[in-house]
């Protein structure tokens, strides 16, 4: 979730969140909007 | 929003939609001056994020003037009555007996989401200003200790992904042939006086 570094003393030091997750948000969005779409379907079916 | 507006169909005002707007502007800019360089696209990113972040700065502030003495907080904060209108809309139950507002449940969910995120990264963002040399500013990284450097910059990044979640949501529903009359509304200002009609 996190990144981290050495820094010059060679402690572990905190620099951001890892954007190796970048694929998260885009992945949630899609989920919300197959569910969005899925609902709407069933509720036009029922 | 004046009672005259309201009666000709006006739903959103000139300022508003330009605000809109330029507030978009600002967030793809940033969000593709962010992300871009991350997928391996390389570019001289940090002028152009920094500047787009000053403009959504000044543009938030706008908003708050907005806010604050023209529209009034209470169109858009969350309330009882919008807790009433999700449950009832999770049993599909009708909206009979609830208030007719300006914007439903889910929008000012949306809007509270949104806004606390942008903030977060305001704030953060404004603070990183500090690590970069502009015109207006010589770089000061030691106004705070590398810890908490490390913590701005979590809080930043983990707010850009949530924001940019909450965009793609965003521009989904705009686009969905029954949410077609709010888009048109932020275009050319009119549109639907209530997202929520109480049926009362």
């Amino acid at each position: 979730m996190l990144r981290y570094q050495q820094d010059v003393f060679g402690q572990s030091m905190l620099v951001g969140v890892n954007f190796d997750l970048l694929w998260l948000p885009v992945a949630a969005a899609a989920a919300v909007m197959a569910l969005h779409i899925a609902l709407k379907l069933l509720r036009k079916a029922g | 929003m004046s009672e005259n507006d309201r009666a000709s169909g006006i739903r959103h005002r000139l300022a508003d939609r330009l605000f809109h707007w330029a507030m978009a502007l600002a967030i793809i800019t940033l969000g593709a001056t962010a992300f871009l360089p991350i997928l391996g696209i390389r570019f001289e990113w940090v002028p152009i994020h920094w500047i787009a972040g000053v403009a959504l700065t000044l543009t938030v502030l706008f908003h708050l003037y907005r806010v604050l003495f023209v529209h009034g907080l209470s169109a858009m904060i969350p309330g009882g009555e919008d807790l009433r209108e999700v449950l009832r809309d999770a049993r599909r139950a009708d909206h009979n007996g609830l208030t007719d507002a300006k914007y439903d449940a889910l929008q000012k969910g949306y809007h509270t989401a949104t806004s606390l995120t942008v903030l977060a990264l305001l704030a953060t963002g404004l603070v990183m200003l500090a690590k970069i040399d502009t015109t207006f500013w010589r770089r000061n990284p030691g106004i705070l200790t590398d810890q908490t450097w490390g913590l701005i910059y979590v809080i930043h990044g983990a707010a850009a992904m949530v924001l940019l979640f909450l965009f793609l949501i965003h521009v989904y529903f705009a686009l969905i042939p029954s949410h077609r009359a709010f888009l048109v509304a932020m275009l050319r200002g009119r549109g639907p006086e209530n997202a929520r009609k109480g049926q009362s």
